[in-house]
């Protein structure tokens, strides 16, 4: 294991699917320390060796552990995701099966029209309907997963 | 006989398949160890089993035959229950590790009082849940062996009561995976084979067409008690022996326990307040009746929708997942198990309304599963067939209502009971003595409140324990776990309120008497259209007035994080209490 735990080439710096998800933190919003960024700018110029050192070491999964502002902001992060990803799910199954009551009431044609001798209405919520709602959990599972990776990746790097 | 005989090897089968396990369990595994062995189709399996209770089994078919189409809404919104509880609640709740709803609240909100609140609501859902079971368990009995209703609402009472309280077929995941596959079996088996041996469906212009339900063949029928019938058509029956021409249209009163003779083509009489439907009616799944009108449509969805994750036993059931990642793909494999189960009730239905039209005189809509096969193929196969469907109902209401049962149990012993004693710590053997205790007495308001019940729809009375559900634990898990600024006192006042309406406006719509003609009528009869929203408002409006300092980013850690990562606490720190612990295997 510790062989494969080289340091990463330092250029190019690679943008990664996780870095898109999860860009550091700029600035916490009630945080105590300031960020490593405006520290190397040199906008604060008290800030010691010592200091700046303890910054780089801190990892995403410290500032959790110890529920700082940095390590909110990742879960607050985390969590977004999360509830976009779910209302998406949810607007998609609401497109699909929450408008059926209203479409199969002003649409009364689709009960007069049979197929195979029942009326194409009946059809339509008995065979598509489930299916739709296993493709729907299917994918939102599938992608909450991979969000969950990609915080995962970024506690643990 | 045959039916009795498979009734009986079910309810053995299981409760001895329980008790092997409980011993199993003890002297072989250790709980937390061996829940990894539990791979999510088992788990799926098993929630299935335990969610699938009469109303699936019996219920949705009786009110398909009683409504016509419109019952399908009920099915979907079953399972798309699942997908509500798969979106919002079962990775974070799985993370936070609480056992039980009560504990959940207590944990997220960090006050104390609120608990006691949280087990009320538990009591009131788990309680509104059981009567339909013992209703269709004294319904099943009076079918097969033509006992008296009150026979089958004690004999289940006394068999779940006595099974919970030994402690045997207590949630083991596999015992309940089990019950899935044989209800699967017993209600797709026949419905399948009664298709075949009819090469589709028959008579369908009562099904689809202009047709009003017909007698298939001479029916004899004789009513339980005197009933006002009205006839949609002039008909002549024969009634103990003597001719009698109704105009159509009128409503005359039968006598009961007199042979009613129906010939072959009559339009058969229903009871008063069903309402007479042509095939094309019936076949509406929306606005075809006041029953299917829009309004009442969208607030059952709603009810199911958001109700299957409020209800206390089948959350129970999520704690066997092992994380986060697993509760999510045993919550879309669940989805997929109960979409099979639910393609075949609606066969039910379809097919009772052409060869058991006498269930509409008889208002006993509920227990055409279990007249059908008999019915539909008289001789051997017919009774094999209903012998299988009666199995089948019995381990619906057996293992749900054990699980309702456990979940009221627990609750009764663990909250209120110590709370009435005002002591804080009792021992392993109090604890369980108090369990057992428990579980007698909470079986009896559900049994007295099934026999006066009697003559209301499984399904309906289903519904009523969904939107309560809806209107209570929904909001309170929607904000609680994605809303860091939910108050305990926002939480309370927005359950009180969303149960206060929910509860009231049923208890209004049945003495007022069963109109849902108009769309208030309808609110009344399926409130979770105008109470979830309100709980909603009230829970949000209280919690942002609330002063009272609320820290909800440390649960937030809890509910949102990953497991794996070292954040979290160990499982073994939790408290779960061992009489009601799910046993893995």
């Amino acid at each position: 294991m510790s062989a494969e735990r080289e340091p990463p080439p330092r250029t190019p710096p690679r943008r990664s699917r996780r870095q898109e998800l999860w860009p550091p933190p700029l600035r916490a919003g009630r945080g105590e320390r300031a960020s490593r960024a405006e520290l190397r700018a040199g906008r604060q110029e008290r800030a010691t060796r010592t200091e700046l050192r303890a910054l780089r070491l801190r990892s995403p999964r410290q500032e959790l552990a110890d529920s700082t502002a940095h390590g909110e902001v990742y879960l607050r992060r985390l969590r977004r995701a999360q509830l976009q990803l779910s209302l998406l799910a949810l607007v998609a199954f609401g497109a699909v099966f929450g408008v059926m009551p209203v479409a199969l009431y002003l649409l009364p044609q689709l009960h007069g029209a049979h197929l195979l001798g029942v009326p194409v209405a009946v059809w339509i919520l008995i065979v598509p309907m489930p299916p739709v709602f296993i493709a729907i959990g299917w994918l939102y599972a599938r992608r909450a997963d991979a969000l969950d990776a990609a915080f995962r990746e970024l506690v643990e790097k | 006989m045959i039916a009795l005989a498979a009734i009986g090897a079910v309810t053995l089968g299981t409760l001895g398949l329980g008790a092997w396990g409980v011993r199993f369990v003890r002297t072989t595994s250790d709980l937390l160890v061996a829940s990894r062995a539990v791979t999510a189709w088992w788990n799926a399996a098993a929630i299935s089993g335990e969610y699938l209770s009469a109303a699936s089994f019996l219920g949705i078919a009786g009110l398909e035959l009683q409504l016509g189409a419109s019952a399908l809404w009920q099915s979907l919104g079953f399972t798309a229950g699942y997908l509500a509880l798969l979106l919002f609640v079962a990775a974070p709740l799985r993370r936070f590790g609480s056992y039980t709803i009560p504990d959940f609240v207590e944990a997220r909100l960090n006050r104390s009082w609120i608990r006691p609140l949280a087990s009320a609501i538990v009591i009131l859902i788990s309680g509104f849940y059981l009567v339909p079971q013992l209703k269709a368990a004294g319904l099943a009995l009076q079918v097969v062996t033509a006992a008296p209703y009150w026979v089958g609402v004690a004999a289940v009472a006394a068999i779940v009561t006595i099974n919970v309280a030994i402690g045997g077929m207590r949630g083991i995941t596999y015992v309940q995976a089990v019950q899935f596959w044989i209800k699967v079996f017993a209600i797709s088996v026949p419905a399948c084979v009664l298709l075949i041996h009819f090469g589709g469906l028959p008579g369908r212009a009562a099904l689809f067409g202009d047709q009003l339900p017909r007698a298939p063949h001479t029916l004899v029928v004789r009513l339980p008690a005197a009933t006002r019938a009205q006839f949609p058509q002039t008909a002549t029956i024969e009634i103990g022996g003597r001719d009698l021409t109704v105009a159509g249209g009128t409503v005359r009163t039968l006598p009961a326990r007199v042979p009613i003779v129906i010939g072959r083509g009559t339009v058969v009489p229903v009871a008063e307040g069903t309402t007479p439907q042509t095939g094309a009616t019936w076949s509406r799944a929306v606005g075809g009746t006041s029953e299917s009108s829009p309004v009442l449509v969208y607030s059952l969805l709603i009810a199911t929708f958001l109700g299957t994750m409020g209800l206390p036993h089948i959350l129970v059931r999520f704690y066997t997942n092992p994380d986060g990642h697993a509760a999510r793909h045993t919550t879309v494999r669940v989805l997929s198990l109960l979409g099979l189960f639910y393609t075949f009730p609606a066969v039910y239905g379809a097919l009772g309304r052409v060869l058991t039209p006498q269930l509409y005189l008889t208002g006993q809509a509920d227990s055409v599963v279990l007249e059908l096969p008999r019915a539909a193929w008289p001789g051997t196969v017919g009774t094999l067939l209903g012998a299988l469907t009666a199995a089948g109902a019995f381990a619906a209401f057996l293992s749900t209502s054990s699980g309702l049962l456990v979940s009221l149990a627990g609750t009764i012993s663990h909250d209120v009971w110590p709370r009435l004693r005002r002591e804080r710590q009792a021992g392993m053997s109090v604890r369980r003595l108090r369990f057992r205790v428990a579980a007698i007495v909470a079986m009896v308001a559900p049994a007295l409140l099934a026999l006066v019940a009697r003559s209301i729809d499984i399904a309906i009375l289903v519904g009523w324990a969904f939107a309560i559900a809806a209107s209570t634990f929904c909001p309170m898990f929607l904000l609680g776990i994605w809303w860091t600024g939910l108050s305990a006192r926002g939480a309370a006042a927005g359950m009180v309120a969303g149960a206060t309406i929910a509860t009231a406006s049923i208890f209004t719509g049945l003495t007022l008497g069963g109109g849902q003609a108009t769309i208030i009528g309808a609110l009344l009869a399926q409130p979770a259209l105008v109470s979830v929203p309100i709980a909603f408002v009230v829970m949000v409006g209280v919690s942002l007035r609330d002063r009272e300092s609320v820290r909800g980013s440390d649960a937030m850690l809890a509910l949102h994080a990953p497991e794996g990562l070292g954040l979290r606490l160990a499982e073994d720190d939790l408290d779960v209490p061992a009489e009601v612990a799910p046993r893995r295997m």
